[in-house]
C-alpha cells in the first residue's frame, strides 16, 4: 500500500494549514525569549548547552526511528529540537555538556521513542530528562552560579526559592521579575518567559487557559499559606515569580502532546498542578515543585479527559 | 477421614524435621553472630571513645543503647550512645561517643545510612565528623557560616536536611544519656541520682520541705510539722541491687511515695516500673511479697524492691522509735 | 507427557536464556531490583537463591509422592523456608558485611516466584533427576541475569567492579544507576535486549 494515499488518524479529522512541523519550529522561535535571557544573564556557554542538547536529541531521534523502521525524516519537525532546548533551559547555567547530552539523549529515547514516538508519550520528555539528570548527578544538576551583575563573593549559591526554604531569605520582586536571580538558565526572568508565552498564545498554539489555571492556582494556594502563617510561608506574589513556574506554565505544561484536550479538562489540569507546586514547595524536601508537579498531572491526564469528555448529542 | 489424618501426620513431620534442621543451624551459627554483634559495637564505640578496654551495654529501647565505656581498671571513662534517627532518604545509624559527665560529644560515627551519594552522604567524610569533636549539645547546625562556638556545626553545602538530621540525632543521644544517668542508672553517679530525686520530690510538693537527718529525711509542711519521713534504701534479689527512696506517714504504717531509682540498668521497661511504683503507694508497712500485686514484667525486680521497702521501713523504725 | 522425551541436559540449560527465569519467565524480578546495585551483593544474592533452589527442589522432589495435594503448598514453603533461614543464618554469622547489605531481601526469598512457581510447574510432575537439573539450570540463569544487572550499574553507577575502581579519576559516576530508578531502567534494557534476540532468532528460524 502507498503509504501517501491513505492516511490514517484520530479524530477530530480537521484539514487546517498547520502541521507539526510549522508548530514545532514556530515554538522553536519562541523559545528565542527565555533564552535570550539565559545568554544575558548568564553568558553564552549556556547557548551552547542548548546547541549541544538539541543536537544530541535530533540524532537520538534519528537512530530510534531507523532501529523501529519507521520514517528517518521525522526527527527533523522539530519537536526534538524543542525538547533539547527546554531541557537545557531548565538546567544550571554551568551544566557539564556531556550530561546535557546525556540527558536530552534519555529524554527523546526513553520519554518519547519507546513510548511510540510523537504523540504517543505520557510524561513531558524534557522533564523526564531533568527528571533523570536530577538522580544520575544530583551535585552538578544543584550547583548555581551567579548572573553577571550579582558579586560573585556574596554569591551564596542557592536558589530564590531554596533561600526561602532553608534561610528564610526574601528575593526582592525586581530580581525576581527581569532575572536577576540563581536558578535554571531560562527559569530567571520571568519576563521574557511571558513575553515568549504570550506569542505562542496569540498565534493559537498555547490555550491561556493552562498557564493561566496553573499560576491562578499557585497563587491562591500559596496565598492560602502565606494568609494562615506569614511568617512561616512566602507570599503569593513570590511563588508565581520565583523558580520555574513561568517556564513551566507557559512552555511544559503547555505541551500539545502531554495537556488535555477539553478546555475543561485544561482548567482542572492547571488548578491540580498548581496545588501540587504548592504542596512540594512547602512541605516536601526539595525547594522546588513545577517539574514533579508537571510530570505528576501528566500521569492523569488520560484521566482527566475522560472526565470532562463533552456528552454526545442525544446521550443518555 | 483417612486423608485428614494424612496431611496431619505428614505436615507435623515436615514441620518437625525442619525444625531441627534449624535449631542445630541456629545453635551452631549463635556464637558466630554474636561474635560479629559485639565486634561491630566495639568498633564503633572505639571510633567514638579513646582508650576503652571493656563496656557495659545497657538498651534503653530499640532505637537507642548506651555503653558505658570502662577503661582496664573498671572505671567509667565516658559513654557511648547507638542511637538511630530519620534522615533525608531514610534511617540514620550513629554511635555518638561522650564524656563521663555526659556534658560535651567527643566525637560520632556514621554506622548506617542511605542518604543521597555525594550529597547527604557525606556526613560520613571526616570534616563533618569532626565537627562534633568537643561540641556540647544541643548543637545547632549553621548553613554557610562558619561555627562561632562549641554548640554549632557547619552544614553540607546541599545537604542541609541530612546535616540537620544528624545533629538532632546527636541532641537526642544527649538527652537520652542525661535521662538515663539522671534517674539513678550511672551507678556511680548514684550522687547524682540522689540529688536528683530530691528536687523531684521538692517540685512535687511545693508546700513540703525534705530535711536531711543524716540516714533519713524528714517531711514538714509549711508550719514546720514533720508530716512524714523519707529514706534511700537498697535491697537485693537475685543479683540485681535495686535502690528506692521513699516516704512513709508519720506512723510507720503505709508508703506514702515511692521512686525506685535504677530503674533503667534493671531488665524491666519503664511503664511497668511505674506501674509497679503507683501500686506499691499506699501500701501497708511492713510489706510482704503476697500482699504486693504482681506486676506482670516486673517480678524480676519485685523481690528486690519489697526487700528495700522492708529494709527502709526497719531503719526508719530504729532511728525515730 | 511432552516433558518426559525432553533430553535431561535440556532441563538443565534452558534456565539459562530460553526460559531464563527473570528475562524471560518474569519472576523474581523484585529481588533482582532491590540487590544488584554492585557486583558483590548480585552474586551473594544469586548464590543464595540458588542454594534455596537446589535444595528445596531436592527435598520436595524426595517427599512429593507423600504430601496429600491438598497441603502440598504449606508443606513446599515450608521446606523453602527452612532453606532460606538456614542461608540467612549462615550469613548473619560467617559474613555480616554482605548479610548488612542484602538486608531484608535474603529472608524475601521464601517468596521469590522463582522457587515456588518451579516446584509448582515442574518438580512436582517430574522425576527427581530432571527436577534437580531445572534447579540448577534456573538458579544458574537468576546469577546470570542479576550479576549483568549488577556489572552494569556497578560500573556505571560507581565506576568499580568488586569494589575495585576500574576507570580513572576523570570518570563521573551515573548516580541513577545505583539507585531504584537505575534498576529498573537497566531491567528494562535487558529484557527489552532479550525479546529483540528472540524474535531475530524465531525470525531466522522461519
Amino acid at each position: 500500500m502507498n503509504e501517501k494515499n491513505l492516511v490514517l488518524s484520530v479524530s477530530p479529522h480537521i484539514r487546517s494549514e498547520e502541521s507539526v512541523k510549522k508548530v514545532m519550529w514556530f515554538t522553536v522561535l519562541s523559545l528565542a525569549f527565555p533564552a535570550a535571557s539565559a545568554v544575558y544573564f548568564f553568558g553564552l556557554y549556556p547557548l551552547l548547552v542548548m546547541l549541544v542538547s538539541a543536537f544530541t536529541a535530533v540524532v537520538a531521534e534519528c537512530i530510534l526511528l531507523k532501529l523501529r523502521g519507521r520514517d528517518v525524516s521525522q526527527c527533523l519537525d522539530g519537536s526534538a529540537v524543542v525538547t533539547g532546548i527546554l531541557l537545557a533551559l531548565t538546567l544550571p547555567p554551568r551544566f557539564p555538556l556531556w550530561e546535557a547530552a546525556l540527558g536530552a539523549a534519555f529524554a527523546i529515547v526513553f520519554a518519547k521513542q519507546f513510548f511510540g514516538g510523537i504523540g504517543q508519550n505520557i510524561f513531558n520528555p524534557a522533564l523526564v530528562g531533568r527528571a533523570f539528570l536530577m538522580a544520575a548527578f544530583p551535585v552538578d544538576a544543584t550547583t548555581w552560579s551567579p548572573t553577571r551583575f550579582m558579586s560573585p563573593d556574596t554569591f551564596t549559591g542557592a536558589t530564590p526559592l531554596a533561600n526561602f526554604k532553608f534561610e528564610k531569605v526574601l528575593t526582592p520582586y525586581k530580581d525576581l521579575f527581569f532575572g536577576n536571580v540563581a536558578g535554571s538558565m531560562g527559569e530567571t526572568s520571568a519576563l521574557l518567559i511571558i513575553l515568549g508565552g504570550l506569542v505562542l498564545i496569540l498565534k493559537g498554539y498555547v490555550d491561556f487557559r493552562l498557564p493561566l489555571s496553573y499560576i491562578a492556582s499557585v497563587f491562591c494556594f500559596g496565598g492560602i499559606m502565606w494568609l494562615i502563617n506569614p511568617s512561616k510561608y512566602p507570599d503569593p506574589l513570590f511563588h508565581i515569580l520565583a523558580g520555574g513556574l513561568m517556564l513551566g506554565a507557559f512552555y511544559m505544561i503547555t505541551d500539545m502532546v502531554t495537556s488535555p484536550i477539553t478546555r475543561k479538562g485544561r482548567v482542572i489540569y492547571g488548578i491540580l498542578g498548581g496545588f501540587l507546586v504548592v504542596l512540594i514547595r512547602l512541605f516536601a524536601g526539595y525547594p522546588e515543585g513545577v517539574m514533579f508537579s508537571i510530570l505528576i498531572v501528566n500521569s492523569i491526564r488520560p484521566w482527566i479527559d475522560r472526565l470532562t469528555k463533552p456528552r454526545v448529542l442525544g446521550e443518555v | 477421614m483417612k486423608n485428614e489424618f494424612r496431611m496431619v501426620i505428614v505436615l507435623t513431620l515436615i514441620i518437625t524435621i525442619a525444625g531441627c534442621l534449624l535449631a542445630y543451624t541456629y545453635v551452631s551459627t549463635q556464637d558466630d553472630i554474636q561474635r560479629n554483634l559485639e565486634n561491630s559495637m566495639r568498633t564503633a564505640l572505639l571510633s567514638v571513645v579513646e582508650g576503652v578496654e571493656s563496656y557495659e551495654n545497657i538498651a534503653l529501647d530499640e532505637k537507642t543503647s548506651v555503653l558505658k565505656a570502662k577503661d582496664s581498671n573498671g572505671n567509667v571513662i565516658g559513654y557511648g550512645v547507638m542511637i538511630t534517627g530519620g534522615g533525608f532518604q531514610g534511617d540514620i545509624k550513629l554511635m555518638v561517643g561522650f564524656d563521663k559527665d555526659a556534658s560535651a560529644v567527643l566525637g560520632i560515627e556514621v554506622l548506617e545510612n542511605v542518604e543521597t551519594p555525594g550529597l547527604g552522604n557525606r556526613i560520613i567524610e571526616d570534616w563533618f565528623k569532626k565537627q562534633f569533636e568537643g561540641a556540647i549539645p544541643p548543637i545547632e547546625v549553621l548553613k554557610g557560616q562558619k561555627p562561632q562556638n562549641r554548640s554549632q556545626i557547619e552544614a553540607i553545602t546541599g545537604a542541609t536536611i541530612s546535616s540537620k538530621s544528624v545533629a538532632n540525632i546527636v541532641n537526642n543521644a544527649h538527652k537520652a544519656l542525661e535521662t538515663y544517668l539522671g534517674s539513678g542508672g550511672g551507678g556511680e553517679s548514684a550522687g547524682r541520682g540522689e540529688e536528683e530525686i530530691l528536687e523531684y520530690f521538692e517540685k512535687r510538693w511545693p508546700e513540703k520541705r525534705l530535711i536531711k537527718k543524716g540516714t533519713y529525711y524528714v517531711i514538714n509542711d509549711k508550719s514546720g510539722q514533720s508530716i512524714s519521713y523519707g529514706i534511700f534504701s537498697e535491697g537485693v534479689e537475685g543479683g540485681d541491687t535495686v535502690k528506692i527512696f521513699m516516704t512513709v506517714s508519720k506512723n510507720f504504717s503505709k508508703i506514702e511515695d515511692i521512686v525506685i531509682m535504677n530503674g533503667s540498668e534493671v531488665s524491666v521497661d519503664k511503664e511497668k516500673l511505674d506501674e509497679l511504683q503507683k501500686r506499691l503507694i499506699g501500701e501497708s508497712l511492713p510489706l510482704s511479697s503476697s500482699n504486693v500485686e504482681v506486676v506482670t514484667g516486673a517480678t524480676i525486680i519485685e523481690d528486690g524492691v519489697v526487700s528495700a521497702v522492708n529494709k527502709g521501713f526497719e531503719a526508719l523504725k530504729k532511728e525515730l522509735k | 507427557m511432552a516433558q518426559n522425551s525432553r533430553k535431561p541436559g535440556y532441563e538443565l540449560v534452558k534456565g539459562f536464556f530460553k526460559e531464563n527465569p527473570v528475562l524471560v519467565q518474569l519472576l523474581g524480578i523484585c529481588s533482582v531490583l532491590a540487590v544488584s546495585n554492585t557486583v558483590v551483593n548480585s552474586i551473594s544474592m544469586g548464590v543464595s537463591v540458588l542454594f534455596v533452589l537446589f535444595f528445596s527442589s531436592l527435598v520436595i522432589g524426595l517427599i512429593k509422592d507423600l504430601i496429600p495435594n491438598e497441603v502440598r503448598i504449606p508443606a513446599y514453603i515450608v521446606v523453602i523456608a527452612t532453606f532460606v533461614t538456614v542461608a540467612d543464618l549462615f550469613l548473619k554469622a560467617k559474613f555480616p558485611d554482605i548479610s548488612k547489605a542484602l538486608g531484608a531481601y535474603i529472608p524475601l526469598i521464601v517468596v521469590n516466584c522463582i522457587i515456588l512457581a518451579r516446584q509448582e510447574a515442574f518438580t512436582k510432575k517430574n522425576k527427581l533427576l530432571p527436577s534437580i537439573l531445572d534447579a540448577i539450570g534456573m538458579g544458574t540463569g537468576y546469577i546470570i541475569t542479576i550479576l549483568l544487572m549488577g556489572i552494569i550499574r556497578e560500573i556505571l553507577g560507581f565506576g568499580s567492579i568488586f569494589g575495585v575502581k576500574i576507570f580513572g579519576s576523570w570518570f563521573k559516576p551515573i548516580l541513577v544507576m545505583i539507585l531504584p530508578p537505575g534498576a529498573f531502567l537497566t531491567l528494562a534494557m535487558l529484557i527489552g535486549f532479550m525479546n529483540f534476540i528472540t524474535r531475530k532468532s524465531e525470525e531466522k528460524k522461519l
